[in-house]
């Protein structure tokens, strides 16, 4: 009887274990359960996610796997995104960022809430452009770390904040790029003045100010800790949930 | 008390009992049909995403490559079955049509290298993708809802409020099992 009970009890952990999925860390804005990242670039991340959410309530987390179990990496990005709750909770503007390294995929999914700032022809170029040529070449630190600071200046333009100083300008690995040809450099150019307009505005009001010391100030490793926030969709409760499906992928 | 008040008074609270519980059945039943209405016109939304980003899609290959036509046309074919689909298996149906002829347009790609390195491409390749996977992740959210629905409108006592006042079952976002298959592509 006894043995009975304990072989069924393993059954039962190592039922719910293949299909459990990890679970946030305590710090939350990075999870590198693959090992791939340095203490100074987990830093990094944790202290600019939470200058992030702390002006916009807008969470950037990243995560590395040792394995997603041959599924595919949109379909478990999503979940884990949804079961992670990132997000703020009214905005639903979440934002996942998956190393499978296994499967050597990456992926970057977008939550509602960001979805105008980072459409998916935008993720696929910020993947194309700053991640996957140093993760094909095993520099898995470099390639997340650029990528990341590239979506974080886009998701601060998008509020139409300026950049903090903490975030690195990766802007300078664009050079060389072939698409001023086709006309996007006029289009983004036009986007710049529209920004520029409403900066000049913001600033006038004077509320920039008060927001812009909040950045300087990292709160720490683990500032937020206590669990995960969640904030967002809190998990999947058939209602939609806060991520839609937005993003893209890239394997390298 | 008269013993018949009593009797009365407990009918009533019987009554009153039973009445309460109907109006919650009710109301969560009006609840999860709105979820799965919701639910739907959200897979509705991202369809007609899909479908307005393919007219460039087929321009930027048109403009590359000079013999597929073939692949071309039974992309508009199924696109066009789409939007006339009034069902949602026929909108499964047509939605699985859809996506298997855009895979197939992908492994034609393949053989036009200029085609794959032109910027314009990868971005609505980009934002192709994504939709499907917009599209795969609504059809996911609204066959989850349709279930909840399906089943709590079928179990007792709230099948009688369903069948009373008219909540009938949800059909699930499902291709036909041998549409699922992408056709071989022959070289």
């Amino acid at each position: 009887m006894k043995r009975f009970i304990a072989v069924l009890i393993l059954t039962i952990i190592n039922i719910t274990t293949v299909f459990a999925l990890p679970s946030p860390t305590n710090e939350f804005y990075v999870a590198d359960y693959a090992n791939l990242l340095s203490d100074n670039t987990k830093q990094y991340i944790v202290n600019n996610s939470n200058a992030l959410y702390n002006s916009t309530d807008a969470q950037i987390v990243v995560a590395t796997v040792d394995t997603i179990d041959g599924q595919n990496e949109r379909e478990y990005g999503i979940e884990l995104a949804r079961s992670w709750g990132i997000g703020g909770k009214s905005k639903n503007n979440g934002l996942l960022i998956l190393l499978a390294l296994q499967e050597r995929k990456i992926t970057v999914e977008v939550g509602y809430g960001l979805e105008g700032a980072l459409p998916d022809s935008k993720t696929g170029r910020f993947l194309d452009q700053y991640a996957v040529e140093h993760l094909s070449m095993g520099d898995y630190d470099t390639g997340i770390r650029n990528l990341y600071s590239a979506i974080l200046a886009e998701t601060y333009n998008e509020y139409g904040l300026s950049v903090p100083d903490s975030v690195e300008d990766v802007s300078v690995y664009n050079e060389g790029s072939s698409e001023e040809s086709d006309g996007t450099g006029e289009f983004i150019v036009l986007i710049v003045v529209v920004v520029l307009y409403i900066l000049i505005h913001k600033n006038g009001g004077g509320t920039n100010h008060r927001r812009s010391t909040m950045f300087i100030t990292p709160t720490g490793f683990g500032g937020h800790s206590g669990g995960f926030h969640g904030g967002g969709g809190g998990g999947f409760r058939g209602g939609g949930g806060s991520f839609g499906g937005g993003g893209s992928s890239r394997g390298f | 008390m008269k013993k018949g008040t009593i009797i009365l008074i407990a009918i009533i609270a019987v009554i009153a009992i039973i009445g309460f519980s109907f109006m919650g059945s009710y109301n969560s039943l009006v609840t999860l049909k709105s979820n799965v209405d919701e639910q739907y016109s959200n897979i509705q939304t991202q369809l007609q995403r899909r479908s307005d980003l393919i007219p460039n899609l087929v321009n930027t290959v048109k403009g590359y490559t000079q013999h597929e036509s073939e692949v071309l046309q039974s992309i508009a074919d199924a696109r066009s079955k789409l939007s006339g689909a009034t069902t949602p298996e026929a909108a499964a149906q047509a939605d699985s049509e859809l996506s298997s002829a855009l895979s197939r347009l992908l492994v034609v790609v393949e053989n036009y290298p200029q085609l794959k390195a032109d910027t314009q491409f990868t971005a609505l390749t980009d934002e192709l993708a994504g939709t499907e996977n917009r599209i795969a992740v609504a059809r996911k959210d609204y066959n989850a809802v349709a279930k909840k629905y399906n089943v709590k409108i079928k179990k007792f006592p709230t099948v009688i409020i369903a069948n009373l006042f008219g909540f009938d079952e949800s059909a699930y976002f499902e291709a036909a099992a041998d549409a699922q298959n992408a056709p071989e592509v022959a070289f």
